[in-house]
């Protein structure tokens, strides 16, 4: 039943990526870089949002300014209205943390259709919700941020939510709002989350990335022309604005959502908040561990390379060459000739054969796939043709 | 014929760069380019130097016409700067596919067998 599903679906993505390589060519191809695209809307979120913050007053009423309101909402407009490309630059930041959710569901979706989200790819697969996770959350502390009316309904409910939470809720919900009421303080809070969660992003990428040796992290200049002119456009088509200014004594009911980011906050108004949290830890639990239920295993286990002991030199090639990490260099035990000697970490191991054919002393092998198998079948394909 | 195609599309790109490169200054300058929005310094030069600025203002009409959907759109002010992007992302597009175009040659994959001669 689970085999089957991706499998039509695997066909059909084999064949929508052989018609763009017929258009673009393998070198402009999008599906082989889907892994790059949010990495790349990740360092213009980082840049838009550096400018932004050159100008950001992270408060609801600046008491230093106090004859004339100096805030959170008047630094956005003033960014927005009056800045040179402020409002091209605020765009830019928008629809880029939009297209960043968007490449990392498609690239989410890519990596589960074609089958390489689980055994030794595990790690991979629940870092990236993790990091998705973590990116919806930034994106919806940046809506806190400009603070108008619908700033301040999505705190409201964030912190309702919170502290429905049994036993942590309180905690959270003081630690949410800095304090046991919105305040100045709050705001400087949600400017924090949204700036300090966002790099804690590079080590949850270090994480995704620590064990695939040569990570694709970078699309062609033309693809990147690409990405950055679909945001210009739309910063034109639909620029982005802000609501009323929000009145902390005030209680707005409605606001516009943004589908992207705001999507949680639908099912919080229209649920029950424990219904709402059940299905949202679940949820993400639940995502976390697709890659593991035993119905999924593979029907061809990967069966781990093996070196041969007194076979190997300890030049290392193989470690270099191995996509995945598998292999180590650990000492030679003692009275051996050579320095170094590679082992297998099987459950890292794809059983690809590229140390195979690394190895230039027939030291590493795989145990279902020897190497005078592999060149018995190229000789007698040689032979047949 | 493939080289007569390719005469025509390199005709098409060079005037496609052509206006992107006057619409950049119209969208920056405010999409009139009249000449109280130059830069100073570019005034200075068109006194001093009896240097003549572009004339931008047969091109008003479309301004009116973006700055009406930018308002619809919710947007208040600085309007070329809005346009500015549009132009620019046009720009980027259009350098993209060019790029595509160039490097196609060597993105397709190519088999080379050894052989002994």
């Amino acid at each position: 039943m689970y085999s089957s599903i991706p499998k039509g679906m695997t066909d059909l993505t084999l064949a929508i990526e052989k018609a763009t390589n017929a258009v673009l060519t393998n070198k402009y191809n999008p599906f082989y870089y889907h892994g790059a695209l949010p990495q790349f809307y990740l360092w213009v979120l980082f840049l838009s949002g550096l400018l932004l913050f050159a100008y950001y007053i992270p408060t609801i009423d600046n008491a230093y300014f106090s004859e004339n309101l100096v805030n959170a909402w008047t630094s956005v407009d003033y960014i927005t209205d009056t800045l040179p490309f402020g409002a091209v630059v605020r765009g830019i930041h928008r629809y880029a943390g939009d297209a960043m959710v968007i490449t990392i569901v498609l690239h989410a979706l890519r990596v589960w259709v074609t089958d390489r989200y689980r055994q030794y790819r595990w790690t991979q697969w629940v870092t990236g919700i993790v990091l998705l996770l973590m990116v919806l959350f930034i994106g919806q502390t940046g809506y806190y941020l400009v603070w108008d009316e619908r700033s301040l309904v999505l705190t409201r409910m964030t912190s309702s939510a919170l502290e429905a939470l049994p036993f942590v809720g309180p905690g959270l919900k003081a630690w949410f709002l800095n304090g046991a009421a919105i305040t100045n303080l709050t705001l400087s809070n949600f400017l924090f989350i949204h700036i300090g969660l966002s790099f804690s992003l590079l080590f949850g990428l270090w994480l995704h990335y620590v064990r695939m040796t040569r990570p694709v992290i970078t699309p062609p200049p033309a693809i990147n022309y690409i990405l950055i002119a679909v945001l210009l456009v739309f910063v034109f088509l639909l620029p982005i604005t802000s609501g009323k200014m929000a009145d902390i004594n005030a209680q707005p009911t409605s606001f516009e959502i943004d589908w992207f980011f705001l999507w949680p906050y639908w099912l919080l108004a229209h649920m029950d908040t424990t219904m709402y949290w059940v299905l949202m830890i679940g949820g993400s639990v639940a995502l976390c561990l697709v890659p593991f239920p035993s119905l999924y295993k593979a029907a061809h286990p990967v069966e781990a390379a093996e070196v041969v002991l007194n076979k190997c030199t300890g030049c290392s090639f193989c470690s270099k060459d191995c996509p995945y990490q598998a292999i180590e260099m650990v000492p030679a035990p003692a009275g051996s000739r050579f320095k170094l000697l590679a082992t297998v970490k099987a459950y890292r191991c794809s059983g690809c054969g590229v140390c195979v054919g690394a190895c230039a002393f027939d030291a590493i092998d795989l145990p279902n796939l020897l190497d005078t198998d592999v060149t018995a079948k190229i000789k007698a394909l040689a032979e047949t043709k | 014929m493939g080289k007569g195609i390719n005469g025509i599309l390199a005709i098409a790109g060079g005037l496609l760069c052509i206006v992107i490169t006057l619409a950049l200054p119209w969208a920056e300058l405010g999409m009139d380019a009249s000449f109280q929005n130059w830069p100073e310094w570019l005034k200075w030069l068109s006194i001093n130097l009896n240097m003549p600025l572009p004339d931008y203002s047969n091109l008003a009409n479309y301004a009116s016409e973006w700055t009406a959907h930018l308002k619809k759109a919710g947007a208040e002010s600085r309007f070329g700067d809005y346009a500015y992007a549009l132009v620019m992302g046009l720009a980027m597009i259009a350098s993209a596919v060019g790029i595509a175009a160039i490097g196609r040659e060597d993105g397709e994959e190519k088999t080379v067998l050894p052989v002994k001669k």
